[in-house]
């Protein structure tokens, strides 16, 4: 059976076609959802920024243009509605702060080449977490897409409609950041076991 | 840029870090930082962090949490679209509407309380091979429905859950599971189906979704385990191209590795070719090092086979 072209998923999802749009978003759902995972506190809110961007993606599908490519522009929708969910998510998150904690499920990290089998440790994970809360939007869209998914700097200057110059200066800061918190939590574990 | 139109340090060093160098650029970087106490302090500190954090380290998507997606976001799609059989219905003169939205509801209805074996049409025999629990129908439109006599013709997609037992030596097993790997059947479930398929990878249905595996797979793990099956198969041109391909194209250095090592166990002129050309222009310090050995090695292409 032939495959359709991306391009013929576009079209036919520009008229209307939802299932044409499913097919056309498949084969990047799983990183578009780790992108939205990078923006938020819990799975619960990454998968509700999904749902909403492929929403927002749909309704906007007849405004797409051929150029740029699809999957920079789908990358492009979820960035953005991460940034203004988690705005909204942030002032609700800190109503809750309450319960946060008896409530609060955490992404598991998981390390390249090797999916379910090799998960980070959930302690590390518990402090990528809380480390990654102290970057600011840019700086987290930067570390997202390009330490996270692999994207170029030029791409995710595409992506965040920025600059390689201001992605560089995003991303270094966002590593400085992580350093301090995640090498003060490598130190103090080695200590613990040298103890 | 600084004021003096030198790059910054640190903003060469996130360049060479995350691929915003060229092959010139980065062999010029290694030698400066080698020469460099501080240069080469700057990468080392930074380097620290992805020994804690390695490069595309992410958060996990599970199967079950794709799927779950998937389904909800197709609710929401259809919704949206108002695709949905009773909205296409509604926009029928009022009568026909009526009696085809009651056909289709008695439709679903009957096709859900439906016996396993029950005689009918099409559709029945087909729901016969599930169990009433283990399906879902998507997509249901109203052709056709012919008020006089009565008929009514309906599309739709079914989505069904089937237990099959068999033996992992049986071929239609191996057919089976190989086509699996281009659905999507969630990472995990692929990563298992790899696992299984490895000690059949030489059969062709297996090998040419190995194939596509290594060439479309959005996951690295997955791709990763693909690489590692094709490399059994490395004395076989079809897999010589895909292994060729990978290593020109894969985003992950640990599936470009792979590939890499597999090639270079028997060198022929387009692999040296492809060696050439990544000594210079591939993101990984080893490929590079060890695709200059090669080529040294060999000294052009004299004693390729």
């Amino acid at each position: 059976m032939r495959r359709e072209t991306e391009q013929e998923l576009v079209a036919s999802a520009q008229a209307g076609d939802a299932a044409a749009f499913e097919r056309l978003v498949r084969p990047m759902e799983s990183r578009m959802l780790a992108v939205a995972a990078g923006f938020t506190h819990t799975p619960d809110d990454a998968d509700d920024i999904y749902q909403d961007a492929m929403v927002a993606a749909y309704r906007a599908l007849p405004k797409f243009k051929a150029e740029s490519r699809f999957g920079t522009w789908l990358h492009r929708i979820v960035v953005n509605t991460a940034l203004s969910n988690r705005r909204r998510l942030q002032r609700a998150w800190r109503k809750l702060a309450a319960v946060r904690e008896e409530c609060e499920r955490e992404e598991l990290y998981v390390a390249p080449d090797s999916p379910e089998s090799a998960l980070l440790n959930s302690e590390l994970s518990a402090r990528i977490n809380e480390a990654l809360k102290a970057l600011t939007d840019k700086e987290r869209m930067a570390f997202v897409l390009c330490h996270q998914q692999g994207f170029s700097i030029g791409e995710a200057a595409e992506i965040t409609g920025s600059t390689d110059g201001a992605v560089k200066v995003a991303l270094f800061r966002a590593r400085e950041k992580l350093k301090v918190r995640l090498g003060a939590w490598r130190r103090g574990r080695r200590e613990r076991r040298r103890r | 840029m600084s004021a003096n139109g030198r790059e910054a340090p640190r903003h060469r060093v996130i360049r060479y870090l995350y691929g915003g160098m060229t092959a010139a650029e980065r062999g010029e970087f290694e030698r400066d930082a080698a020469d460099d106490p501080g240069l080469g302090a700057l990468l080392e500190d930074e380097r620290a962090l992805d020994g804690i954090l390695p490069r595309g380290a992410a958060p996990l998507i599970a199967g079950e949490r794709l799927r779950d997606n998937r389904r909800r976001l197709a609710r929401r799609l259809r919704r949206r679209a108002g695709r949905g059989p009773l909205e296409r219905l509604a926009e029928r003169p009022l009568g026909v509407a009526l009696q085809g939205a009651a056909l289709a509801a008695a439709f679903v209805l009957g096709v859900m309380v439906a016996a396993p074996g029950d005689p009918g049409g099409a559709p029945a025999s087909a729901l016969a091979l599930v169990g009433e629990d283990d399906y879902e129908i998507h997509e249901l439109s109203l052709d056709r429905y012919d008020e006089a006599t009565g008929e009514v013709e309906l599309s739709f997609a079914l989505a069904s859950r089937t237990r099959l037992a068999g033996n992992i030596a049986d071929p239609g097993v191996h057919r089976l599971m190989a086509a699996a790997l281009r659905d999507d059947i969630g990472s995990a479930a692929r990563l298992d189906t790899l696992a299984v398929l490895r000690p059949a990878a030489a059969g062709s249905a297996v090998q040419d979704a190995l194939v596509h595996v290594l060439a479309n797979d959005p996951n690295p793990g997955v791709r990763y385990q693909a690489v590692r099956s094709l490399a059994a198969l490395a004395d076989r041109e079809s897999a010589r191209g895909a292994l060729r391909r990978a290593l020109r194209e894969d985003a992950n250095p640990g599936v470009r590795i792979e590939a890499f090592n597999a090639l270079g166990g028997r060198l022929d002129a387009p692999t040296l070719t492809l060696f050439r050309e990544r000594m210079e222009a591939d993101g990984n310090e080893y490929i590079r090092n060890q695709a200059r050995s090669i080529v040294e090695e060999q000294g052009g292409a004299d004693r390729v086979m």
